[in-house]
């Protein structure tokens, strides 16, 4: 089978129509531009690998089998994909065994130990990062990688970080505000 | 409705980054296709969220993606023919590369039912030859026994004023028999069993020689003796003839003579 790469321009439009067709060609595209992220969002979860890339190659399989019931009216292809990937990600460290090994910190520990190995590992290879999230509240930045990374529902983080509902989603809009001035910048150079 | 306070309101970033409920959800899409602006508002802050997720890619191991695409590519290739969206001219290509992948797989099956058989013939062949060898083996050791028993009996030649005693069994055991080598001059006595029951535990055979009545211990014969291979026992000064019998393990001082298995004079 002849595969042709389209890792550059290929409108969502007919990658999700690709992918529907079963077209391992846009599935390896899809690969190829998402799962370098998917597994530092996986690894920002589940703070190892293993298991990370055991749950990312789970990821792709469910995404592969599961692409029929993508409903583009709901979100970005990636979206659906990061919704998969870190479902299983926090299933995997909701599991019983996975728990066992890590049950001592809390939640609110682990997100900051994570940003701590985050920003030590992957020093080199993403030294953009930093400076992005640097200029970032990092009440802003907490909350959103609670939220968007760590899958928590506002009352949990309400709970968790003693802070009214309301609140969280002011802080939720600076902070893409925060984002979108940062991109902007930082884009137009 | 006032689509400004409603993209001021936070709803928007909200749903992006996962915190809205199912209801503020299904109100934003329901938004969202209606007016342009919160479509558009809705599109570009999912392109920062999307942007800000990665901000934190990390270089996923090599075999992760062999690992993924050789588990859908069997499954995938399967499919082709049935992909609805494929034009004429491709539809030909894919038939005629299809047509070309089962020819191809025809051939390649023949070649390897005929390597098989090829296989299942060198392994038959192998098999025999191992066999063939672990007999050759088993006649080279006989050989080699056979020949060492001859050399022996030619050195024996060489042994001036040797005497050969054939020993014979009696009633105790009428099958036994052993052949003596004494030599007159060098006093040495050789011994070559050929029939002789295993001594029962803590037995053993003793070989005697004796002039007239007068019994003198050539030494005890080894547990481990072979037939027909020389063995060397102790020298004997004088000799009429010779007998074994069987003694307590290590030997006896007198033979026991209820228990005197063979016999021979010179």
């Amino acid at each position: 089978m002849k595969v042709k790469r389209f890792t550059v321009a290929l409108s969502e439009e007919e990658l999700v129509f690709r992918l529907k067709s079963r077209d391992v060609a846009a599935f390896e595209a899809l690969y190829d531009n998402y799962s370098d992220t998917l597994y530092g969002i996986i690894l920002k979860v589940v703070r190892a690998d293993p298991p990370a890339a055991d749950v990312l190659q789970e990821a792709f399989m469910k995404i592969w089998n599961n692409i029929e019931s993508y409903d583009r009216s709901k979100g970005t292809i990636f979206t659906w994909t990061l919704n998969i990937s870190r479902n299983l990600a926090i299933d995997k460290i909701r599991s019983a065994s996975y728990r066992k090994a890590k049950d001592t910190l809390d939640t609110e520990k682990q997100l900051g130990l994570i940003d701590k190995t985050m920003s030590t590992e992957s020093r080199v290879e993403y030294i953009g990062l930093k400076d992005y999230v640097d200029k970032m509240k990092p009440e802003h930045q907490q909350l959103v990688d609670m939220i968007y990374f760590g899958g928590y529902t506002q009352a949990e983080v309400s709970k968790q970080l003693n802070i009214p509902v309301g609140t969280i989603k002011t802080r939720i809009k600076q902070a893409l505000l925060h984002l979108k001035e940062v991109f902007g910048n930082e884009l137009g150079k | 409705m006032n689509t400004k306070k409603y993209i001021s309101s936070g709803n928007i970033e909200n749903f992006v980054v996962g915190n809205a409920t199912a209801d503020e959800a299904a109100e934003l899409e329901r938004f969202a296709k209606k007016y342009n602006d919160i479509d558009s508002e809705l599109a570009s802050n999912r392109e920062i969220i999307e942007k800000y997720a990665h901000l934190h890619a990390l270089k996923v191991p090599e075999y992760v993606k062999d690992k993924i695409f050789s588990q859908i590519r069997p499954e995938a290739d399967s499919l082709i023919p049935f992909q609805p969206q494929i034009n004429k001219k491709t539809n030909k290509t894919v038939y005629l590369w299809a047509a070309a992948a089962v020819i191809f797989l025809v051939l390649s099956l023949g070649v390897n039912i005929i390597l098989f058989q090829n296989i299942s013939e060198k392994d038959t062949q192998l098999a025999e030859l191992l066999r063939q060898k672990e007999v050759l083996t088993q006649e080279r050791d006989i050989n080699k026994a056979n020949w060492e028993s001859s050399r022996q009996e030619l050195g024996l030649l060489k042994i001036p004023g040797l005497k050969n005693v054939e020993l014979r069994g009696l009633e105790i055991a009428p099958n036994a028999s052993a052949v003596v080598y004494w030599s007159k001059n060098t006093k040495e006595v050789y011994l070559s069993l050929s029939s002789l029951p295993d001594p029962p535990p803590g037995k053993q055979y003793q070989l005697w020689a004796l002039i007239g009545n007068n019994p003198t211990s050539a030494g005890v014969i080894g547990l481990d003796i072979k037939f027909d291979i020389l063995t060397r026992m102790q020298k004997i000064e004088q000799a009429d003839s010779f007998a074994i019998s069987l003694e307590n393990y290590g030997g006896s001082d007198f033979p026991t003579v209820e228990a005197i298995y063979m016999m021979g004079s010179i």
